[in-house]
């Protein structure tokens, strides 16, 4: 089979598989039952950091994790498993506000390079804006940039 | 007809991976069938697989692309063979036995030497295990170099296409064994084979099953030269990376791994051969020793559980 037929007809077996999963319901993301779980699935993925407290996103797809050696940590639902990091400073380059209930994390990490957090409350979303300041902030770099999206 | 048997002409061996690439996808859309049906064990996410498939596709056009320098690199070496050794199907059999020996070997380089694993890196970047994570495949293997790994058998006298041919198949062999599906064969074919049981093992990040069951097919290399480790029933296997990707950019998994290699070289104040250990180094390893390598997380894994089994200890005392 000539190369630029057999890419053409392996992109088409991909969104066909892809189409027959999501009909199928295997898009679905992982949901946080509560802070608990956010810090246990937190500590399972980075054993060697001592989670202390954590903030829920308003849709329970994240969770912030405040850490004792006071950084911040975020666990995220990648689709249907979960993916956490420790926010030492400079990790974050900036957070925008997507819109009134959603944050993107714009981050220095290539593996990671941004992430939307559904923040409802408007207290809430202040919080995690603050923690991450507090956690992420380079001393040398000055405050945290904020962007409004137009 | 030889001593070997019949002779076949190495350019007309059929490429096995376009042959057997219609029941990959076939044996994927049963496998995600029977997996939402609750029929077999396993677990399949739309945008995990996306990716796999599309990183199986671009590794095709990769292969293309990028894999002539290897096949001319075989060709030279074959110029200088020491004898011809004709295609025969007991030759080709003999040279599937030695190329997987090669492919232990390559595979195990790939998990020790942080330039090799920057290709492999992206086979273990799905935190799920299913036949499409059989199909995440590197772009970039053109460039790794190790196709060198296949030159001494192009020397020995085996012709460059047969190489590729039983290379291919080993690929094909390995494609059934990424499953959760599977329990486990009987002993005698666990002793002998590589089975999705082994090779849980090898894509599992639990610190414990880390850089073991290299395989292709037979797992006696393994066993051979002290890499095998057993499925653990008390111990479930999780798979992905220690530091895993949150991303499904098939365009970041296939770059991450260089990409986080220039970095650690590009930083200031390093010595050369610190530079040099960045591409050379075993996965994790670090100038100032703020990461950790398989091997260090496996000690720290096995004084966690002492620890945790003497507290148990004094507890029940």
């Amino acid at each position: 089979m000539p190369l630029p037929v057999f890419i053409a007809v392996g992109l088409a077996a991909c969104a066909v598989i892809a189409a027959y999963a999501h009909w199928l319901g295997r898009s679905a993301r992982q949901t946080l039952s509560d802070t608990e779980d956010a810090l246990r699935l937190f500590q399972a993925a980075c054993p060697d950091l001592e989670a202390r407290q954590a903030r829920l996103a308003g849709d329970r797809h994240a969770a912030l994790v405040m850490l004792e050696n006071g950084d911040a940590g975020l666990l995220y639902a990648m689709g249907s498993k979960w993916m956490a990091r420790d926010l030492p400073a400079g990790s974050i380059k900036a957070v925008k506000r997507l819109s009134a209930n959603r944050l993107r994390l714009i981050l220095a990490d290539y593996t990671m390079p941004r992430l939307t957090i559904a923040l409802a409350d408007e207290n809430e979303r202040e919080r995690w804006i603050e923690a991450m300041e507090n956690a992420a902030r380079p001393p040398e770099r000055g405050p945290i940039e904020r962007k409004a999206t137009a | 007809m030889s001593f070997f048997g019949p002779l076949l002409d190495p350019a007309t061996l059929p490429d096995p991976k376009q042959v057997a690439t219609p029941l990959f996808i076939l044996f994927v859309l049963i496998e995600l069938t029977l997996v939402h049906r609750r029929r077999l064990k396993g677990d399949y996410e739309t945008r995990d697989t996306l990716t796999s498939l599309i990183m199986g596709t671009g590794s095709v056009l990769g292969g293309v692309l990028l894999g002539g320098l290897g096949y001319l690199c075989l060709l030279g070496a074959y110029d200088m063979r020491l004898t011809t050794i004709q295609t025969t199907p007991l030759s080709l059999f003999l040279l599937f036995l030695l190329d997987d020996m090669r492919f232990y070997w390559g595979h195990r380089f790939s998990h020790r030497i942080r330039w090799f694993w920057a290709d492999h890196v992206i086979h273990h970047s799905s935190q799920h295990y299913n036949l499409s994570t059989a199909l995440r495949q590197p772009w970039l293997s053109g460039i790794s170099g190790m196709f060198l790994l296949q030159t001494p058998l192009a020397l020995i006298g085996f012709h460059p296409a047969a190489l590729v041919f039983v290379g291919a198949l080993n690929l094909v062999y390995q494609f059934w064994i990424h499953t959760e599906a599977v329990g486990r064969f009987p002993r005698w074919f666990e002793a002998v084979f590589n089975t999705p049981s082994h090779h849980r093992v090898h894509h599992a990040r639990n610190a414990k099953y880390l850089d073991a069951n290299y395989a292709g097919t037979l797992i006696v290399w393994d066993r051979l030269f002290g890499s095998f480790i057993p499925e653990d029933d008390a111990e479930p296997a999780e798979y992905g990376l220690v530091k895993n990707l949150g991303t499904f950019n098939p365009l970041r998994v296939a770059t991450h791994e260089y990409v986080g290699i220039l970095k650690d070289v590009a930083q200031r104040g390093l010595t050369i051969r610190q530079r040099l250990a960045y591409f050379l180094a075993p996965p994790g390893w670090s100038h100032d020793g703020s990461r950790m390598t398989s091997d260090e997380l496996k000690r720290r894994d096995e004084e966690r559980k002492k620890q945790n089994e003497k507290t148990t200890v004094r507890a029940a005392d």
